[in-house]
This record gives structure tokens, sequence and C-alpha cells, in this order.
């Protein structure tokens, strides 16, 4: 596996951190209090073409490769202040536009793939509040047929961007005899009758990610909007979650550079003893882990984009990317807020923010727990 | 390959099965172990399984994983 970039990419990178730097990181601490969408910032960033930079050229996309994207996306987290931003970007992209663009067929490409790209807002709704969590297929929505498309009834909870979305990728089954073999993936919009959703819901951290509920009360789709074959959806599902939990985390991992330099400055500059804290081996060596989690966190994401580029299979990869990097995350925020001390955990220096932004990675895509019963299963655990 | 396919799949559940067995909706494969199955497919058969086709008429059985790659590898 070769992992050196060419200068042509690195420049790219660099672009997409000094865009972010930019354009992103105006008032985010009031945004993050009060749970504002940074609508703004998402046109600006839909217009500097982040949402498509993995997909075809024919849609809107960018259409570089995935290591190019990844390390792109990586930049853009460096540059910006806000996680909750290049989370909602990294969600929509990684779940509902990949998606579309695995299983959707050419009209919906271009009647919803193009327009997201382009900045329309679109959800992924599969969690539902009484069973399906981390038992995904256990889900209670159901789509019956009738003539020309479906009635689908049910509600999806914890949705990303559920709140604001245009359009959302919803999950519903189609044959309860038969499981979740039985599950099929639709695409549902807010012009459709019995759709409808709730405020934001409240949360410790990534709060300028609205997230929120999904109700679909006899709301007939239409035959076209099936996204896939009647039971594929547990197929589609697998695929796009290989994507959100291969490079969620990859402007997080940006974050995390811009978490060691701020934590290598500090420690070199207050001084605690008559000399510099970093002087003192519990502060260094909380240095070096960060350093070693970063470089880790880096090398997980890009052998997932690697084997993706080559065409090779990835599930474990993604597993343990995921369960990797939101762990690494939350631990190097943690001892970023040790090493600040009283600064890292009063607000206003907004260090204390990154844990509650981390806190939530623990649990979306795809619990830790789950991630590792995952990697156990594919070793051979029964 | 009727035979291959059902001798990965026996050792992987540790259960014996025959061609006509039903694997998906009676539970005895999961969708974790379905996926290494089709790694293993297309490993050994070298074919592409597109997502897509990854549904229960395909893969239900061995036989219905036959019938599916013998027209995969057709086309």
């Amino acid at each position: 596996m070769d992992f050196s970039w060419s200068e042509e990419q690195l420049k790219l990178k660099q672009g997409a951190s000094e865009f972010a730097k930019e354009n992103l990181n105006k008032d985010v601490s009031q945004k993050e209090r009060n749970n504002i969408f940074p609508t703004e910032e998402w046109k600006k960033c839909a217009d500097f073409g982040v949402l498509g930079w993995p997909f075809p050229k024919e849609y809107g996309g960018g259409g570089f490769d995935i290591m190019t994207s990844v390390l792109m996306l990586e930049g853009f987290g460096y540059g910006s202040e806000d996680n909750g931003l290049p989370f909602s970007l990294n969600s929509q992209m990684w779940s509902t536009q990949v998606a579309i663009n695995a299983f959707g067929s050419e009209e919906q490409k271009q009647k919803y793939l193009k327009p997201l790209i382009s900045g329309t807002v679109g959800a992924f709704g599969i969690t539902e509040n009484d069973t399906a969590g981390s038992d995904t297929y256990g889900l209670q929505m159901t789509a019956e047929k009738t003539d020309g498309g479906y009635i689908l009834n049910g509600e999806k909870h914890y949705i990303t961007l559920a709140p604001i979305c245009e359009i959302a990728v919803v999950f519903a089954t189609t044959n309860p005899k038969l499981g979740r073999w039985g599950i099929t993936a639709f695409i549902v919009d807010t012009s459709m009758d019995g759709f409808s959703r709730s405020e934001v819901r409240d949360k410790v951290g990534m709060r300028t990610t609205p997230m929120g509920n999904l109700y679909l009360k006899n709301c007939f789709v239409p035959d076209e909007n099936r996204l896939g074959k009647e039971g594929a959806g547990l197929s589609l599902f697998t695929s796009a979650m290989e994507s959100e939990r291969g490079y969620i985390f990859a402007s997080q991992i940006g974050r995390m550079q811009k978490q060691l330099e701020n934590a290598i400055a500090y420690s070199n500059e207050r001084k605690s003893f008559g000399q510099n804290i970093g002087s003192f081996q519990s502060v260094s060596n909380r240095i070096a882990n960060m350093k070693l989690r970063l470089e880790t966190s880096k090398m997980h994401l890009y052998k997932v984009a690697y084997l993706d580029h080559h065409d090779l299979p990835l599930m474990e990869e993604a597993a343990m990317a995921k369960l990797y990097i939101s762990e690494a995350f939350v631990d190097s925020s943690t001892d970023i807020i040790r090493i600040f001390g009283a600064k890292g955990v009063v607000t206003e220096y907004e260090i204390e923010r990154d844990l509650r932004d981390g806190l939530g990675g623990l649990i979306y895509s795809g619990t830790s727990d789950v991630q590792r019963n995952i990697i156990a299963k594919l070793n051979g655990v029964q | 390959m009727i035979q291959e396919i059902t001798n990965y799949i026996s050792e992987e559940i540790d259960t014996d099965i025959t061609a006509e067995e039903e694997l998906l909706s009676s539970g005895l494969i999961d969708s974790i172990t379905i996926m290494k199955v089709i790694a293993f497919i297309e490993e050994t058969y070298e074919v592409k399984v597109p997502p897509q086709d990854m549904v229960i008429e395909n893969f239900n059985t061995v036989q219905s994983m036959s019938d599916y790659l013998k027209g995969q590898l057709q086309n």
C-alpha cells in the first residue's frame, strides 16, 4: 500500500483547509450553543464542491478518486473550528448520496443525487425508537404495495439532518416474513402527503448538526422512488455503512491534527513550577499519545480508501476505522482538556467542545460495541 | 461449484447443510456471514457480485447461488 501523496493532492488538501478556515469559523461558539445549523456556510461548502468531491462529474461531482477525496476532507476538518458542519456534510455524502449513487436509477440520480451535490439537504433514516437501534433490522416501518407505489407507515428517530432535510432515504419492510431480507429502501421527500418531521432534538455535542425524527403516515411513495430492488435494503444499508464507517471521520482526523498543534503550543508556553508544562512527562506523554492516535487514525482511514480504490473488500477495515478513530478522538479530546487544565473545561476557551462533539461518535453508524462484534465475527468468533 | 460453496458454508456455520436448504430466510446465515460467503464466491470464481444483486432470490440456498453465478459467468 502506498500512502505517499503527490504535490497536487497536497495542494488540494491545503486548499480545502484554507477554504474552511476563511469561510466557516464565524460565530461557531454562538451557533453551537444555540443548536443553529450554519445554512450560509453549508451553501458555501456546496458551491465549493465539497458534497461532490468523490462523486461522478456527470452529476455535478468533482470526480476525485476516493483517496484524494478523503485527504481533502481531512484538510477541510483541519480548517474548520466547528465539528458539526463537517459531520453533516460527511454524513450526507457517505450515506444518502453513496446509496443513491450506487443503487439509484439514472432518473433517480438526475432527480436526487445532482441536487444533493448542489446543496439540497438529505437524510438517511433506518434507526427507530423501539427496536431498531443496534438491532438495525428489527425495524417496524412498513411499506405496503399498492397501485403504482407503496404506502409507508412508521417513524425514524435520531436521524441526522432530519429537521431540515428536503429528501430522505428510508428503510421499510415490504415483506415482514423475510425479516432482514424483506427490507426495501425508498426515497421520500417533504412534498409527499403524510411526510412530517420533528423539531431539532437537543444533544450533548455536534450541536450545529440538526438531529430529529421522521414520521411517515399513510405516505404514498411512487414505484419510481423505490431505491434498488425489493428486498435489497439490507445490501444497500451494508454498502452505505461501509462508506460511512470508513470515511465519516475523515474531517475529524484534521481536527485531531489541530488539537495536537494546540496542545504542543500550549505546553511550550504555559509555565508551572518555573518551567514549561511540556517539560513534565505527564504532559509530554499525553502529547505523544495524541500524536500516536492521530497517525494510527490516518492509517485506518487511508487503508479503507486504498481498498475501496482497488475495489477490494473493506467491511472489517471500515469497522476498525470507525471504532478506532471515534475512540481516539474522545481520548485525545480528554487529553487536551487535562493539558489545558481549568481552561480546558471552561466553555469560553472552546477546548471542551471537541470532547462533547466526540461522544456521539461512539454511538452513531453502529456503536463501538457493534463494530467490535463485526470484527470478532469476521475473524471467526461464532 | 455447488459442492464447494456447500462445504464452505458448512464449515463457516459449523453445521452440515444441503444445496436446497434455506439459509437466509431460516436465519442459518446472518448478514455478516453472507458477506463472507460472497467474498469467497468472488475470489473463487473471479466474479463480481454487485451489491444490488445481494437479495434473497439470489442467495437463499446454495442452489440459487449457483444459478445466479452461472448467469453472471455467462455474461
